[in-house]
């Protein structure tokens, strides 16, 4: 049987008087894509706060692929969200100031790796999710929708196992959420990561193979979906087709200068 | 509480800075002896030459205030609310947050006038008397800047009411126009070709004057080009950047090369005096010290560098506070950004090392870029001192590092609003 990818014992978090979450318990299978739903106020952004390590339970375990995070201080964990997760907020927060392909490639450099080891792979990603041509843009300049896969781009670029995602939908029209979604699940379940999502929207939610239900701080349902496995982008079709909208600027991103085999 | 007690704070640091200033230029017009005509002018020059980081300060300070309040003021707008009430409010707003920081302001003016009295010119400290404005002198300061505030936030709301739809986008980096480098290297060798070349003036007033037209062609031209230096600079350090705080810092200052550069510009002024009048006072020392001095002319020499070390310490302050109230603008306005970034696993220490290094690296161009040139241009002047009076030299030198750490003070003060953001 495998090991969960992430596995909640007991969990509960309290806020003042307000009972955020309230002896919740789960697991979340590897590679599988699961929504959790709840009203303003119900507890799935600390559950998913929680769950990513972002936030410590005031009792309870949460475990990562068998190993505990919530009993860990917070270095380590910043390490494990750095090292092994990726995260897609509700408007992206990618920095104003940086270019796409800078905004993904920080995420690389975050753990360590020169900028110029980092630009390929952030390249790669970018491409991958139909933003070939658009490296050097400003988030500024992008759609919403552009933005969005930037933002996924920078979530999965470092091989995060777990990519967690607060309301990815939340500021976009349902065309646009639809594009962004698909983004979302082909970079992640399709490459056998895992997925977790907050989000109020029940067209979202359905996209996903697991949909759980949260109120008062605690599961009050629990189902499969019946979601048809997401399909990886085919890597010929990206060359000739890609599958989402690309932009009609032709740019070529320089590859990385070498001297004497090092990068310059 | 933070779009009022930020800009509370930036109008109270203009207040105080400028009530202490006035107040410490006042005691030389109590002077009444045949060289205090001289003390009054230099007074004027160094008011002049604080006056340039004070409007820079002001300016940042109205900056604030206006942040944020054109959502707010839009929303109203789109709710119903008349140009002529988004206005009133507006500027009532405005007023009363400039007229409660600027009574602050003058309140530690006057609790700190004890340590500017100890200042020493013409032999004894200068008192704390001599040194506090009068009633009447505090009041006209506070209500100057509450005036000029609301004046300011008054005139800024013509966005506002024109188009409350209308929303900022920061799409493009700014260009960095190059006529004004252009014009600025065109009076950087006029002022050099006028230095080189003194003795074709005839008389000694022609030669002063030829030097003063000469540096003040400079200073503009250092004005005009450091925003240009710094956004080249900043482009290709962004370009070299290998690790994330060096990338951040580049970015920043790309955003606006100007805004940067207007930050610290004082600054460029205070070290081109600092090594200019350093010179200058180093090398009198020199020839007084061959002779026997009595009465005020004593003093002459060891009060002008006492005024130049003051006029340094006191750009840096104001830059400072300048630096201090933009930083902690520009952490509450990307909260949302530090707080993801924070949740990414990057450490606090990377936010703050980019910031800094976003504040330090015009700062170290300003003051170094400007230093060099007044070396440049007044290398015999420079030389000599170096030669014959180092320790005077480095005594006014030294008032330059005593700025650069209070700005890493300004600095270390905000830290604790980023980590209480970033871990919010």
């Amino acid at each position: 049987m495998n090991t969960p990818a992430l596995q909640a014992s007991l969990l509960t978090k309290h806020y003042g008087s307000t009972r955020a979450l309230d002896g919740v318990s789960l697991e979340i299978a590897p590679g599988s894509s699961t929504a959790i739903m709840g009203a303003s106020g119900s507890g799935k952004t600390t559950l998913l706060h929680v769950l990513a390590g972002i936030l410590l339970p005031d009792s309870g375990t949460v475990m990562f692929e068998g190993t505990s995070i919530s009993s860990v201080g917070d270095r380590e964990r910043s390490r494990l969200r750095r090292d092994q997760f990726g995260f897609v907020f509700q408007q992206g927060l990618l920095l104003p100031e940086l270019t796409a392909i800078e905004n993904v490639a920080l995420a690389l450099m975050l753990q360590g790796r020169s900028k110029n080891e980092s630009i390929a792979p952030a390249a790669h990603a970018l491409a991958t999710l139909g933003l070939a041509g658009l490296e050097d843009r400003r988030i500024g300049e992008l759609s919403g929708g552009q933005a969005q896969r930037v933002a996924i781009a920078r979530a999965q670029v470092t091989g995060a196992r777990v990519v967690f995602a607060d309301e990815p939908t939340g500021a976009l029209d349902s065309t646009t959420s639809s594009e962004v979604i698909d983004a979302l699940l082909a970079s992640t379940v399709s490459q056998g990561r895992t997925l977790v999502m907050v989000t109020h929207d029940a067209t979202v939610a359905a996209r996903c193979q697991r949909v759980i239900s949260v109120r008062d701080g605690r599961i009050v349902a629990d189902s499969l979906t019946h979601a048809p496995q997401p399909q990886p982008p085919h890597p010929a079709a990206q060359m000739q087709q890609p599958t989402y909208p690309t932009a009609q600027v032709q740019h070529t991103y320089p590859a990385v200068q070498t001297q004497n085999g090092v990068a310059r | 509480m933070g779009s009022i007690l930020l800009p509370a704070v930036a109008f109270m640091c203009v207040t105080a800075l400028l009530a202490i200033v006035l107040g410490g230029a006042q005691s030389f017009w109590s002077y009444r002896d045949e060289l205090a005509g001289l003390y009054q002018a230099f007074t004027v020059i160094a008011l002049v030459l604080m006056g340039v980081p004070l409007v820079s300060l002001g300016a940042a300070a109205a900056k604030l205030m206006a942040r944020g309040r054109d959502h707010r003021l839009a929303t109203l707008r789109l709710l119903g609310a008349t140009a002529s009430d988004t206005s009133a409010l507006a500027v009532l707003e405005a007023g009363v947050i400039a007229l409660l920081g600027s009574i602050a302001g003058a309140l530690v003016a006057v609790a700190v006038s004890p340590l500017i009295g100890l200042i020493h010119f013409r032999g004894t400290s200068l008192g704390t008397a001599s040194v506090l404005l009068p009633a009447w002198g505090s009041a006209a300061v506070v209500l100057a800047v509450t005036l000029i505030a609301t004046v300011s936030a008054a005139l800024s709301l013509r966005r506002v009411n024109i188009s409350p739809l209308g929303v900022a986008l920061k799409q493009q980096a700014p260009a960095i126009p190059w006529l004004p480098a252009l014009i600025a290297v065109i009076g950087l060798i006029v002022a050099s070709l006028i230095t080189g070349n003194l003795s074709a003036f005839g008389g000694v007033a022609a030669i002063i004057a030829a030097v003063g037209i000469a540096l003040t062609i400079t200073l503009f031209a250092i004005d005009m080009i450091g925003a240009w230096v710094l956004g080249m600079t900043a482009r290709r350090q962004a370009r070299r950047a290998q690790k994330p705080a060096q990338l951040l810092a580049a970015r920043a200052i790309l955003e606006s090369p100007r805004a940067a550069w207007r930050q610290v510009s004082g600054v460029a002024v205070a070290s081109f005096v600092a090594v200019f009048a350093g010179a200058g006072v180093s090398l009198l020392g020199v020839m007084e010290s061959s002779g026997e001095q009595i009465g005020p002319e004593k003093y002459l020499v060891s009060d002008i560098r006492t005024g130049v070390i003051i006029v340094v310490v006191g750009t840096f302050a104001m830059v400072a506070c300048t630096v201090g109230v933009n930083q902690a603008a520009q952490i509450v306005d990307r909260a949302d950004i530090s707080r993801s970034l924070g949740i990414m696993g990057a450490p606090l220490e990377l936010q703050d090392s980019a910031r800094k290094q976003a504040a330090v690296k015009p700062l170290l161009l300003a003051s170094l870029g400007s230093a060099g040139l007044a070396a440049f241009f007044l290398f015999p002047m420079v030389g000599g001192a170096l030669l014959f009076a180092p320790l005077s030299l480095a005594i006014v030198l030294s008032s330059v590092a005593i700025g650069f750490a209070l700005v890493l003070l300004a600095l270390r003060a905000t830290k604790p609003l980023l980590l209480r953001v970033a871990s919010a």
